[in-house]
């Protein structure tokens, strides 16, 4: 064994070890107690958890569908003169259906749908968990919402009745510091996608889990269900001035069924979490 | 909990036992057998934590030609109260409030903001027929300038007397629409840093985030886009919640460790012969200089240990003393809708806000407007305090508004513990829990920002609310808190946990509740579930009968209502 951390001295059986070189070991142990630095703890972050969400307005009609835009800027999406699209496809890594963008039309025009949420973080952190839900309450919300947003009866075209489905997509984004306002120099340093959704309910089913116990105030005439998407420990470790975007994309690309299913996630009322390890400071 | 000190040796004196081998066990009681190794001790010594606030949408105007009015800014109102062991009951009248000297005040060091440009240098447009929302529009880009505040007053629940409106500007920068308008570089997201703003513990604090351009006199009304707002503070860390003696000083907290530091094992032994010769390694009948120097070492080169894993669980041994960070968790509910108006027939949405009758759950017919949100426990966290923000602020500028005074208008908010996530059982435990009618809200109101209970109000309109923990006199679980009834309860622990951790301390089971004889979710709680609720099932907000409600009461202000769970974070 050695001395390593706390004084430079070390001492040894059969050598001289004077007054000087203790009163130096001791003075250098009572400063290192004194001024510990981040290095010598082995806990030295805290979690930051950064909660979002909102209520879906039953109809959406080309309204009320905010945060969520479009996926693909085309001239057919541009409200007045002047300007040019400079970034056609604007979320690194999502699947296309070809190398031209769609142009505008009504919701159910097939596109992704995108909502991002972007922050720039001056000191280095690590992205911990994603956790994206669906919240609904089995008999009721989904009546007012038409097509149907329906967690356990999935049909055929359904995003749950597709194990193999890309109908929804996590994303984390960093831009590229010497090209920051183009999607294509981004870093795309996590993506999730082709997620079996069956398996990613809430236990909560109250045809399988008969009678639990509920909180107060109480959910809506039945238990509280939601469709959960978590990725945990995923140690993203996000540089010092880094801007970076947190990327939640919904396929319409597909045929008529997930179409209108994608609609339905677009009216439900979202609920999207990221937990970030931040270090402590001086 | 201090700087530890060392004593010179002094050149002519005879060296004792206690001139070496006795400073390096003084220096050794940092560690064990009561760990004491303190932010006195520590180079990083502050935590840091987010008040992290997401707004989807926020809206502009019709055009100002048409005769209506323009619109207001983002306003989000917060407070950060001191944890509660530092927190004392409220002051009568003519003291000075009551807090802690020693409480680690908050500061405010960086403040960040962006919203979705679709990646484009353009503005994005609201619907305004036949313009559809979410256009991209460049030519408008000019008028996206947005400026950024924060505000503060002193809390009515501290200081009875005083005002319900802002009196101190602490932070203003404005980020001009040339900030957006480059397809090279753009302050988007943006971040204003190397702040340094001292927060205060009884103040109330109001964000706002203002950008006049959304509404122009002919042009498109324009929107913004999920905006993201982040204010980050740095505080220096405190000790974690335990339960050292027989009482029930946290709630829920596992009993294999109660939040108690597991001490380390190690001694120096001091040679006992007074003429023995000073050794380096272990002889005679001491430790030996060399062996005493590495026990201390020892201890770095292991790495320093403290707070909870991502199972509520400790390790073997622990060394930080004070492991424990500020933390406020801002859960947003009713966010997306803009303003709701009552359900009345002759309401019409006012200014392009909406009325009940268009909100999900049908609560024109079921009486019922609801709200969840689901927070993940990826790491312990423990709750000391819950406080609701009711927002009563219309879109519309200088437009008249109301608060409802309905009787049968009652608002609950319950914040819980969850599970049923791949997992063979669910359920819920709740931990907090308020509710109230118009006429009881006064008594849970802990401050309010340009309210006037009924009467015709304009503009900004805010209330603070507590809502209290569960916890019980008979089960010695209250704690301290907002509540002028005096039943918030202790501080509550939430963790995922293993087996081992499984068992946990008592949790009452209700505001002023006994403790519950069945603890449904076992100490394997998942999640934080947050809940709203608004009712009427009498007159169902003025859809079914007119009841107390007036044209001109808002249910839900522009930007939705908040709820923030404040408490401790531990180090990782």
């Amino acid at each position: 064994m050695s001395i390593r951390k706390i004084t430079k001295q070390q001492f040894s059986e059969g050598t001289t070890v004077d007054g000087d070189r203790l009163d130096k070991a001791l003075q250098d142990t009572g400063s290192y107690l004194n001024s510990i630095s981040p290095g010598d703890s082995g806990v030295r972050y805290t979690q930051t958890q950064i909660v979002t969400g909102w209520t879906a307005l039953q109809t959406v009609a080309n309204e009320n569908q905010a945060p969520w835009l479009r996926f693909h800027n085309t001239v057919g999406d541009v409200n007045g003169t002047g300007g040019e699209i400079a970034h056609p496809f604007r979320v690194k890594g999502t699947t296309t259906t070809g190398l031209t963008a769609t142009p505008w039309a009504a919701l159910g025009s097939p596109t992704y749908w995108v909502w991002t949420i972007s922050m720039y973080f001056e000191a280095p952190c690590i992205v911990d968990a994603l956790d994206m839900m669906w919240q609904t309450y089995t008999a009721s919300y989904v009546t007012n919402i038409n097509p149907q947003l329906n967690f356990f009866s999935p049909s055929a075209g359904d995003f749950l009745g597709d194990p193999d489905n890309s109908g929804i997509q996590l994303s984390v984004v960093v831009d590229d510091p010497q090209a920051t306002e183009d999607p294509i120099r981004n870093s795309l340093v996590t993506q999730l996608k082709n997620v079996y959704m069956g398996a990613e309910a809430t236990g909560t089913d109250p045809l399988v889990y008969a009678g639990p116990v509920d909180m107060v105030p109480s959910g809506w005439q039945m238990f509280p269900t939601d469709l959960w998407f978590q990725r945990k420990n995923m140690q993203v470790h996000i540089p010092a001035n880094s801007r970076v975007s947190f990327v939640v994309a919904l396929d319409g690309t597909a045929a008529l069924a997930p179409q209108l299913d994608f609609q339905s996630y677009m009216r439900g009322s979202p609920n999207f979490v990221v937990t970030l390890l931040e270090p402590i400071q001086v | 909990m201090s700087k530890v000190t060392t004593k010179r040796l002094a050149r002519g004196v005879r060296m004792l036992g206690s001139h070496v081998v006795g400073q390096l066990s003084t220096l050794l009681q940092q560690f064990t057998p009561a760990p004491q190794i303190s932010t006195e001790n520590l180079d990083a010594d502050k935590g840091t934590f987010r008040i992290s606030l997401h707004v989807p949408v926020a809206k502009g105007q019709d055009p100002l030609s048409a005769g209506g009015p323009t619109h207001l800014p983002i306003w989000v109102p917060f407070t950060l109260p001191p944890t509660q062991e530092f927190f004392k009951s409220p002051p009568s009248a003519s003291e000075m409030p009551d807090i802690d000297g020693n409480y680690p005040r908050a500061v405010l060091t960086e403040v960040g903001f962006s919203f979705d440009q679709r990646s484009e240098a353009a503005a994005i447009t609201r619907k305004a027929a036949p313009v559809l929302e979410g256009m991209l529009n460049y030519e408008q880009l000019g008028r996206m300038g947005i400026k950024v505040s924060l505000y503060s007053k002193d809390m009515s629940f501290w200081n009875l007397t005083t005002p319900k409106k802002v009196d101190t500007r602490l932070l203003t920068f404005d980020l001009p629409a040339t900030a957006f308008t480059s397809t090279r570089f753009r302050l988007n997201p943006a971040t204003q840093s190397n702040l340094s703003i001292p927060m205060d513990p009884l103040r109330t604090y109001l964000l706002e985030v203002d950008c006049s351009g959304l509404t122009d006199q002919t042009a498109v009304p324009l929107q913004i886009n999920s905006m993201t707002i982040s204010l980050k503070f740095r505080q220096t860390l405190m000790g974690r919640d335990s339960n050292y003696g027989t009482t029930t000083e946290v709630q829920n907290i596992p009993t294999s460790h109660k939040g108690v530091i597991p001490p380390s094992v190690a001694s120096i032994t001091s040679p006992t012969t007074a003429s023995e010769a000073i050794r380096a390694g272990a002889g005679g009948t001491g430790t030996g200089i060399q062996t005493a120097f590495e026990t201390i070492d020892g201890f770095f080169q292991r790495l320093l240990r403290g707070g909870y894993n991502d199972r509520s669980g400790v390790t073997a041994t622990q060394q930080i003393s004070q492991d424990s960070s500020y933390e406020v968790i801002a859960v947003p509910l009713f966010g997306n809708v803009g303003d709701v108006y009552n359900g009345l027939a002759a309401s019409a949405p006012v200014q392009n806000g909406i009325t009940i009758r268009t909100m999900p759950y049908a609560p024109g017919v079921s009486g019922v407007l609801y709200d969840m949100r689901r927070i993940p426990l990826r790491y312990p966290f423990v709750l000391h305090h819950v406080v609701a923000a009711v927002n009563w602020t219309p879109n519309a500028k200088d437009t008249n508004v109301t608060v409802p005074v309905d009787p049968n208008f009652i608002n609950e908010v319950g914040v819980g513990i969850g599970t049923g996530r791949y997992s063979e059982i669910a359920g819920w435990e709740g931990t907090a829990y308020n509710t109230w009618t118009p006429a009881t809200k006064g008594g849970f109101r802990i401050d309010s920002v340009n309210t006037n209970d009924g009467a015709v109000q304009t503009n900004l309109g805010f209330e603070l609310m507590e809502i209290p923990l569960y916890g019980s006199a008979a089960n010695d679980t209250l704690g301290t808190g907002f509540s002028s009834a005096g039943h918030n309860g202790k501080p509550i622990f939430m963790g995922s946990s293993s087996s081992p951790n499984a068992t946990r301390t008592d949790l009452a089971d209700g505001v002023n509740g006994a403790v519950g004889a069945v603890r449904p979710l076992a100490g394997k709680e998942q999640w934080i579930e947050v809940r709203w609720k608004l009712k009427d099932l009498t007159s169902k907000f003025g859809v079914a009968a007119a009841g107390g409600w007036k044209a001109t009461d808002i249910v839900i202000g522009n930007g939705g209502y908040w709820v923030f769970l404040i408490g401790k974070k531990q180090l990782l």
